[in-house]
């Protein structure tokens, strides 16, 4: 397989009191490899570890978000048996682990936020997304179910009617259509929501970390009984998902 | 006593927690002998972090956790603990950050966890050895859970889990007179699954997590992870609350009575 292997697949520059994290697979519209989950995953501990970093905002290179789960690698890791949804567990992990982190975190969208790469943008404390990026959810037409927590963040925030027209028919959600929803928290011009979300983030850093810490642990708490009983489901069906559709490929071959 | 392989500090960068692989068991060692094998600062984050990398290891189908020598662990380093939980507001939320994802991470630990308690758990030592999934105990050793005689809410321990092993009106009268538990009261309270003479405790662990290796692993894995979905309903209601209460208590005179009777004793 020809990838370039020496580019970090993502990259961190500093913006003052600000770890701006960048999504960089610019040829693949920023598209999420197991590896892209570790080194984000590694640069969240040096950045929560860093005293002088008070947020941090994540993004993509290109004027994209991201484009989702890589296609071209697909969600199995490993040969175990939990190996066919392996990165689906990763990133459940790195999902988490950057709704834990103390400092504040602002997505920055442009372009467009696509299945496991809206579930990422939505880990955030706050969403900003420029007026003409969009966000969907193409999960069933790749003939592979939601994850990232994506059926239950929806459902709880759009209803059940409007989560299931986005989930299974897999169509665009405006900004401005995601602002109403609740799901986006500053629009902006096109280009600048990176600029907008440091801003906001470096506002947000001013104030006392102690407060935003536990208010942050507070709002996690409001819903965390029910997304750990829907995490090890959402791996259980990905998993099932994953198994069928490589045994009805095995079929076609056959 | 028969000990096992030592291990390196090559997987946790501790030297007081080594890590050794005995096919495909992890044999984890709390190696602060000096000290009863306490945790210091440096073991505590060294220890929150391990899971996660353990839990990348593909080679790996269980772990067994013990302590080197004669002590699982008597706890907390209480110099250390003055310094950065006592007096310093940033570092100890950083403590308590580690303490959260200590249960959580144990918790969701994908494989199987032996604990092999091979003398005195108390404090630390007794709150991850019931986080494990089958522990087995010497004979000479005991849990203790001593929060509220050093003036602590029992946040992060017993409160959250020991409800679910026995009954909650025991579980009140052990957290909060903070008694020893021998070994046979242990298992007969549910807190632990068989008393093992003192010699041959670490041999016995150790066949128990090949064992568990050598089951169909998924089925293994998905099975621990149904059943703590119990445990993680109750982490999810009770941790939070128990570990800011708790915090609450590090700045108070009792608390700070407490640590200078055992400083000075």
């Amino acid at each position: 397989m020809m990838t370039d292997n020496t580019a970090p697949l993502v990259l961190r520059e500093d913006k003052g009191a600000i770890a701006l994290l960048l999504l960089n697979r610019p040829a693949q519209r920023n598209a999420l490899r197991y590896e892209s989950w570790s080194e984000l995953s590694a640069l969240l501990v040096d950045a929560a570890a860093d005293a002088d970093v008070r947020g941090i905002v994540l993004a993509g290179v290109n004027g994209f978000f991201s484009a989702g789960g890589d296609l071209k690698t697909g969600p199995a890791h490993g040969v175990g048996p939990l190996g066919p949804a392996g990165r689906v567990e990763h990133a459940q992990r790195v999902l988490e682990q950057i709704k834990a982190l103390p400092v504040p975190t602002v997505a920055a969208v442009e372009g467009a936020a696509v299945g496991l790469g809206w579930s990422l943008a939505l880990s955030c404390d706050l969403v900003v997304a420029a007026s003409d990026a969009f966000f969907s959810a193409p999960f069933v037409a790749r003939a592979v179910v939601p994850d990232g927590g994506l059926a239950w963040r929806l459902t709880q925030q759009l209803g059940r009617h409007r989560a299931a027209s986005l989930l299974l028919r897999g169509s665009r959600l405006t900004a401005a259509d995601a602002y109403q929803a609740g799901l986006v928290t500053d629009v902006t011009e096109p280009g600048s929501a990176i600029h907008q979300a440091v801003a906001i983030a470096s506002e947000l850093g001013e104030s006392d970390a102690g407060a935003v810490e536990l208010t942050k642990r507070l709002i996690n708490s409001a819903e965390a009984a029910q997304l750990a009983v829907f995490h090890p489901l959402e791996l259980a069906m990905a998993t099932v998902a994953q198994q069928r559709s490589a045994s009805a490929e095995a079929r076609g071959r056959w | 006593m028969t000990e096992l392989p030592a291990g390196t500090s090559k997987l946790t960068g501790c030297d007081e927690i080594l890590v050794a692989d005995d096919g495909p068991v992890r044999i984890v060692t709390l190696n602060n002998p000096g000290d009863a094998n306490a945790v210091n600062n440096a073991m505590h984050g060294a220890f929150a972090r391990l899971w996660t990398t353990l839990g990348e290891d593909p080679d790996a189908r269980a772990v067994l956790i013990t302590g080197s020598g004669d002590y699982f662990s008597a706890g907390g380093n209480l110099v250390e603990w003055l310094e950065t939980h006592v007096n310093n507001p940033v570092t100890r939320r950083e403590g308590m950050r580690d303490a959260r994802r200590i249960v959580r991470d144990m918790i969701d630990f994908p494989l199987p966890i032996v604990a092999a308690v091979n003398g005195p758990a108390v404090g630390f030592g007794c709150s991850i050895a019931v986080l494990c999934d089958i522990t087995l105990m010497s004979d000479r050793a005991f849990f203790a859970d001593t929060h509220v005689a050093s003036g602590l809410v029992a946040g992060d321990g017993g409160s959250v889990l020991w409800p679910l092993m026995m009954s909650l009106m025991k579980a009140k009268e052990y957290l909060l007179l903070g008694e020893r538990i021998p070994a046979d009261k242990a298992v007969e309270l549910g807190l632990a699954n068989r008393v093992v003479p003192h010699e041959s405790i670490k041999k016995e662990g150790l066949a128990l997590a090949h064992r568990l290796a050598a089951l169909p692993a998924r089925a293994v894995q998905d099975t621990k992870r149904t059943l703590n979905l119990h445990a993680e309903r109750a982490v999810t209601a009770i941790l939070d609350y128990g570990i800011s209460a708790e915090t609450e208590c590090f700045t108070t005179p009792e608390h700070r009575a407490a640590i200078d009777k055992f400083l000075n004793r």
